[in-house]
C-alpha cells in the first residue's frame, strides 16, 4: 500500500488495540496520539492503543510531527473541531470555509484551547493591556498588576502592554499569544499550540515548554503540532541532509541614513504610546553578500526593515537604499503568511493575475514557475504529497506551490533585492530548506540578490555567505552590524 | 477624557454629531449670508478635526481623512460623469441643484467619516467585558433581580452582543484604512497596474477601456480582500466572548 | 463546555455586514438629478445579508447599516430607508430560506424580490407618506409624486447592482449552494 490517504483513511478504521502493519516508499509524517510506532525494515508498525478521544486520562504533552502544513491543518482542526482557516492559497477557499465554520455549532465535548499557526488570530481585543485583561477578568484579581507579572513573567517589556497587537512582530505576538494561554490555563480542559517555534527566538523556546508544564500541573493535556525539523530537540525529526546550492555570491550594499519609522499610536479612550523604530549603522554603507541573512531578536524590526526596503511602509525620517548590479528599483518582499499575499485560488490564477496587462511578463513568469517546479521535483525526489499535489482544475496546490508562484512573480520584476522573510512558516524543515535554496538559485541566475529573515538559520546556515544582525543599541537604536553567519 | 464615564462620553460624542443632522445648528449662529454658511460649516469640520487629532494623534486622524478623500474622488468624479451623460440624454434642470448637491456630500464624508471611526474606537470593549464579568454593568445587576434563569441570560447575553458589534466596528476602522497601504504594494503608482509592458492604447476609447477594466478587477479583488480581514475577527472574537458567558453562567447569582 | 451554549459568531457576521452596508451606503453617494436623493452600493450587503443569514438578520443589517449612513447628511431619510431595506433584507431572506437546498436560482429570485421591495418601498414613502406627513411636518416635505416617479430610474438601477452584487458576494462566500439546517435558537 502507497500513499499518505490510504494510510490516514485506514488508521481510522482500525479497532482498538488493533494492530496495522504497512509498508512504506516514503516518509509519512503521521504520528497520532495514541498509537505507538515502531519502524523497521522499511515497514512501519502502528498500533493503536486508544480510542481517540483527545483528552486521555492521563495528561500527557504530546508532541506530534507531520511533513506537511496541509496535515497539521487536518489533525488542528480534529482537536479543535472547527475546520481549518486559511486554507491552502487564495481567499476564496477562505470565505468558502468561513461558512462551514458558522454552520458549525460549538459542541465541542472538551474545551481545548488553540494557538493557530499565525497567532494574529488569535486575538479579539486591540491591545496587548485588554487582551490579557479580559483573559485575567474571570480569575477576579488586580488585572493591572497581573497583567504586568504576566509580561515579566514571559520576559516582554512592561511597555509592550500598551501596545496595539497590529504593531507587534509576529515573535512578540507569539509570546503574547503564550501568556494569553498561561492566563487562560485554568479555563479550558487541554491546549493545543501549532507551530509554536515558527515565530519565537531559540532562546525564549523555553516559554513554549513553561506554558505545557502549566497546563499539565493543573491536570490537563497539551498537542504541541510541529512540522518535521521545527524543534529538533524534542521531535525526534532525522536531520535533514542540506540541499548544497553552486552559485557564487553576489554582493549587494545597503545605504541607511537615520532612518526611523514609526506606527502611531492614539491618546484615547486607552492610550496607545506611537512606537519608533530608529535604524542605525556604525558605517553609512554596509557592504553585504547574498545570500544574506538577517538575524535579531524577537521585535526588533526585521520586518520593519523589509516592509520599508519594498515600498510598503514609508519611513517617518531618513532613508534607506539598495544598491546592487543587474536588478535595480525597490526591493521585493515574501511576507511571514503568504497566503496574505496570494490573488487568486490557485498559483496559476495568481500569476495570470498578477500579469493580465503583461503578456511578455506572464510568460516569463510561468517559465520560472516551471523552473523552480522542476527543481523542487528533482530535490524533493520521494516527497511525492507536497510536489504532486493538484486541485480540481489540475493546477498545482499547496502552500509551497503557492510560495514558489509569489518568487517567480518577484522574480520577473527583477528587483534590487528579494527578502523572504521567515519563509519556513508552514514548511517542514525539509520543505523550507529546499524551496530557499531552488528560490536563491533562481534569484541569482537572474543576478537579483536574496535576504532571508529568520532566526531559524540553523538549517540554512550552509546557504547563506552573509549575516545583517540587527540589535538594541543604545538610546533605543537598533544598530545594523555586518557580520558572518553564524554556527 | 479616558476618565470620563461612558454615558457621558456618549453624550459628548453624540452632541459632536448633531450638526451632522441638523446644520443649521451651525450655521444658525451666524447671519444670513452664503458665504458666511460655507464658512462656518467649514470651520465645524476643522473643529471635528482637531478634537479627533488630539484624542487620536495626526497620523490616524490623516488615515481616516485619506479614507473619506478616497471616496469623495471617487464620489465626485463619477457623480460627475453620471451627471453630464445624463444631460445629453434629458433636459436636466435641476443641475445646479445637482453640482451644490454634490459638494454637501464631500462636506458630509470628509466630517462624517473620520468622526465614525474616531466614535466606533472611544468606547473599550475590554472595559466593557470586564464590568460584565464583575456584574457591574447595568444590565447584569437588572439580572440578578430578575427572576427565571431565562430571562436572567438573555439580559445578561445582551452586554456580551453589544461588546460584539462594538468590536466588529473598531475592527471594521482598523482594517480599512491600512488596507489602502496592501494596495501601494501591488499597485506602486497608485492609479497604474505594476506589470503593464502590453499597456499600449491606440486612443481615448481603448485607455477608458483598459483602465475601466483594471478599475473594476482591482476593486473586486480589494472588496475581496476587505471580507477575508473583517471576517477574520470573528473567531477571536466569538471565542472571547463565549467565554465570558460560560463563567457567568456557572458563577452563583 | 455544554451543547446549549450560544454561539456569537452570526451577530459578529450581522454586525460586520451592517458595517459593511454602513460604509457601502456611504462609499459612493450619486446625488440624483432633480431629486434629494442618491444612488448608493450599500443594497449589495443588504441583500447579501438576507439570501446569506435569513430574513430576520437581512432586517437587521438593512435597518441599521444604511439608516446610519443616511443619519449623515440625508436625516429625512432615515425612516424610509430604515423600513425600506429593512424590508428588503427580510423578503430577500424569506425567499431564500424557504427551500432547504438553496442554490442560486432560489438566491437570484430572492434578490429580484428583495430589490423590487426596495424600489416599491422609497416610491410609496416618496410619492405617498413623505407628501402626507410633509403637509404637517416640515422635516418630510422634501418629496412630490413626479420625484419619486423620477428616481424609479436610479432605483431600479441601485436594485440591479445591489441584487448582482449581493449575489456575487454570496457565491463567493458559499459557493453557490446552501444548505438549511435545524439550528437551535442562536444567542
Amino acid at each position: 500500500m502507497s500513499g499518505d490517504t490510504g494510510i490516514i483513511s485506514l488508521l481510522k478504521s482500525v479497532p482498538h488495540n488493533g494492530m496495522l502493519k504497512v509498508q512504506l516508499k516514503h516518509t509519512v509524517g503521521v504520528d497520532r496520539a495514541g498509537w505507538s510506532r515502531r519502524e523497521s525494515g522499511g515497514e512501519l508498525m502502528l498500533t493503536r492503543l486508544s480510542d481517540g478521544n483527545p483528552v486521555p486520562d492521563r495528561p500527557t504533552i504530546h508532541i506530534e510531527r507531520y511533513a506537511t502544513q496541509a496535515e497539521l491543518l487536518l489533525r488542528l482542526s480534529e482537536l479543535s473541531g472547527q475546520p481549518d482557516l486559511p486554507l491552502e492559497t487564495g481567499a476564496s477557499p477562505f470565505l468558502r470555509r468561513f461558512w462551514e465554520y458558522l454552520e458549525l455549532a460549538s459542541t465541542a465535548t472538551n474545551k481545548i484551547l488553540v494557538l493557530p499557526p499565525d497567532p494574529v488570530e488569535f486575538f479579539a481585543m486591540p491591545t496587548v493591556a485588554e487582551e490579557l485583561k479580559v483573559a485575567l477578568a474571570s480569575a477576579h484579581i488586580d488585572p493591572d498588576a497581573a497583567t504586568a507579572d504576566l509580561l515579566n513573567q514571559f520576559r516582554l517589556p512592561p511597555s509592550l502592554a500598551a501596545q496595539s497587537i497590529g504593531s507587534l512582530s509576529g515573535g512578540e505576538r507569539a509570546l503574547v499569544a503564550l501568556a494569553k494561554a498561561h492566563a487562560l490555563s485554568e479555563e479550558y480542559d487541554g491546549l493545543v499550540m501549532a507551530s509554536p517555534t515558527t515565530w519565537v527566538y531559540p532562546e525564549r523556546r523555553d516559554m513554549i515548554t513553561a506554558v505545557a508544564d502549566r497546563y499539565v500541573q493543573l491536570q490537563k493535556s497539551v498537542w504541541i503540532l510541529l512540522l518535521d525539523g521545527q524543534w529538533p530537540e524534542i521531535d525526534g525529526c532525522a536531520a535533514h541532509t542540506p540541499h548544497l546550492i553552486s552559485t557564487s555570491a553576489i554582493p549587494w550594499r545597503l545605504i541607511l541614513s537615520d532612518l526611523d519609522v514609526t506606527y502611531p499610536g492614539r491618546a484615547y479612550p486607552t492610550a496607545i504610546p506611537t512606537k519608533v523604530i530608529r535604524y542605525r549603522s556604525d558605517t553609512p554603507s554596509l557592504d553585504l553578500d547574498s545570500p544574506t541573512l538577517v538575524l535579531g531578536d524577537n521585535g526588533v524590526g526585521k520586518s520593519t526593515l523589509a516592509l520599508v526596503l519594498a515600498g510598503v511602509l514609508a519611513p517617518a525620517k531618513g532613508s534607506v537604499d539598495i544598491l546592487s548590479s543587474g536588478a535595480s528599483g525597490k526591493a521585493r518582499i515574501l511576507m511571514q503568511n503568504a497566503y496574505h499575499q496570494l490573488f487568486g485560488m490557485t498559483p496559476h490564477e495568481h500569476i495570470n493575475y498578477a500579469f493580465r496587462y503583461d503578456t511578455r511578463g506572464l510568460g516569463t513568469t510561468h517559465e520560472t514557475m516551471q523552473e523552480l517546479e522542476n527543481s523542487l521535483q528533482r530535490s524533493l525526489t520521494g516527497f511525492v504529497h507536497e510536489v504532486s499535489k493538484r486541485d480540481s482544475s489540475g493546477h498545482l496546490a499547496s502552500l509551497l506551490h503557492g510560495k514558489a508562484a509569489l518568487a517567480a512573480e518577484r522574480l520577473t520584476e527583477r528587483p534590487s533585492l528579494l527578502i523572504l522573510d521567515e519563509p519556513s512558516w508552514g514548511l517542514s524543515h525539509r520543505l523550507a530548506h529546499t524551496f530557499v535554496a531552488e528560490v536563491i538559485t533562481a534569484a541569482h541566475a537572474r543576478g537579483v540578490p536574496v535576504a532571508v529573515i529568520s532566526h531559524e538559520w540553523q538549517w540554512a546556515k550552509t546557504l547563506l555567505r552573509s549575516a545583517l544582525h540587527l540589535t538594541h543599541g543604545s538610546e533605543d537604536y537598533v544598530v545594523l552590524n555586518r557580520c558572518e553567519v553564524p554556527e | 477624557m479616558r476618565r470620563i464615564p461612558w454615558v457621558l462620553r456618549l453624550a459628548i460624542l453624540a452632541s459632536l454629531a448633531a450638526p451632522l443632522l441638523d446644520s443649521t445648528l451651525v450655521t444658525r449662529w451666524v447671519p444670513d449670508n452664503p458665504w458666511l454658511r460655507v464658512e462656518a460649516m467649514f470651520a465645524y469640520m476643522v473643529a471635528i478635526w482637531i478634537i479627533i487629532g488630539l484624542n487620536t494623534g495626526l497620523d490616524k486622524l490623516f488615515s481616516f481623512i485619506s479614507v473619506a478623500a478616497v471616496m469623495v474622488i471617487a464620489t465626485v468624479i463619477v457623480g460627475a460623469i453620471v451627471q453630464d451623460v445624463l444631460g445629453l440624454v434629458i433636459d436636466l434642470t435641476g443641475v445646479a441643484a445637482t453640482d451644490e448637491h454634490l459638494v454637501s456630500i464631500v462636506y458630509m464624508l470628509m466630517v462624517s467619516l473620520p468622526y465614525a471611526f474616531f466614535f466606533v474606537s472611544s468606547f473599550s470593549v475590554a472595559g466593557l467585558l470586564q464590568r460584565v464579568h464583575a456584574g457591574s454593568g447595568a444590565l447584569p445587576r437588572l439580572a440578578r433581580w430578575v427572576p427565571g434563569r431565562r430571562l436572567k441570560m438573555k439580559l445578561i447575553r445582551a452586554p456580551l452582543r453589544i461588546a460584539v458589534c462594538l468590536r466588529v466596528f473598531q475592527h471594521l476602522a482598523e482594517i480599512f484604512p491600512p488596507l489602502l497601504t496592501v494596495w501601494r504594494e501591488e499597485h506602486p503608482l497608485a492609479i497604474l497596474p505594476r506589470n503593464r509592458s502590453d499597456w499600449q492604447v491606440e486612443g481615448p476609447i481603448s485607455a477608458v477601456a483598459k483602465l475601466g477594466n483594471w478599475v473594476w478587477n482591482a476593486l473586486w479583488t480589494w472588496a475581496k480582500c476587505l471580507l477575508v480581514f473583517a471576517f477574520r475577527i470573528v473567531p477571536a472574537v466569538d471565542d472571547e466572548v463565549r467565554r465570558c458567558y460560560v463563567k457567568l453562567r456557572e458563577a452563583p447569582r | 463546555m455544554n451543547d446549549d451554549i450560544p454561539s456569537f459568531k452570526r451577530t459578529a457576521v450581522t454586525a460586520v455586514l451592517i458595517g459593511l452596508a454602513f460604509i457601502g451606503t456611504m462609499a459612493l453617494r450619486l446625488p440624483i438629478p432633480a431629486t434629494n436623493g442618491y444612488f448608493n452600493l450599500g443594497d449589495m450587503f443588504v441583500i447579501l445579508a438576507g439570501i446569506w443569514l435569513g430574513p430576520w438578520r437581512g432586517l437587521l443589517v438593512g435597518a441599521i447599516g444604511p439608516a446610519a449612513a443616511d443619519a449623515i447628511g440625508f436625516p429625512q431619510f432615515i425612516l424610509a430607508t430604515a423600513v425600506t431595506k429593512g424590508l428588503e433584507g427580510l423578503a430577500a431572506g424569506a425567499i431564500a430560506k424557504s427551500v432547504r437546498e438553496q442554490r442560486i436560482g432560489h438566491s437570484l429570485a430572492a434578490g429580484i424580490t428583495g430589490g423590487v421591495v426596495m424600489v416599491a418601498g422609497y416610491f410609496v414613502f416618496e410619492a405617498v407618506i413623505y407628501p402626507w406627513l410633509g403637509t404637517s411636518i416640515a422635516f418630510f416635505n422634501v418629496t412630490t409624486l413626479g420625484a419619486a416617479i423620477v428616481e424609479l430610474g436610479p432605483n431600479s438601477i441601485q436594485a440591479v447592482i445591489g441584487c448582482a452584487g449581493g449575489l456575487a458576494l454570496w457565491r463567493m462566500l458559499t459557493g453557490g449552494q446552501q444548505t438549511r439546517t435545524r439550528r437551535r435558537a442562536e444567542n
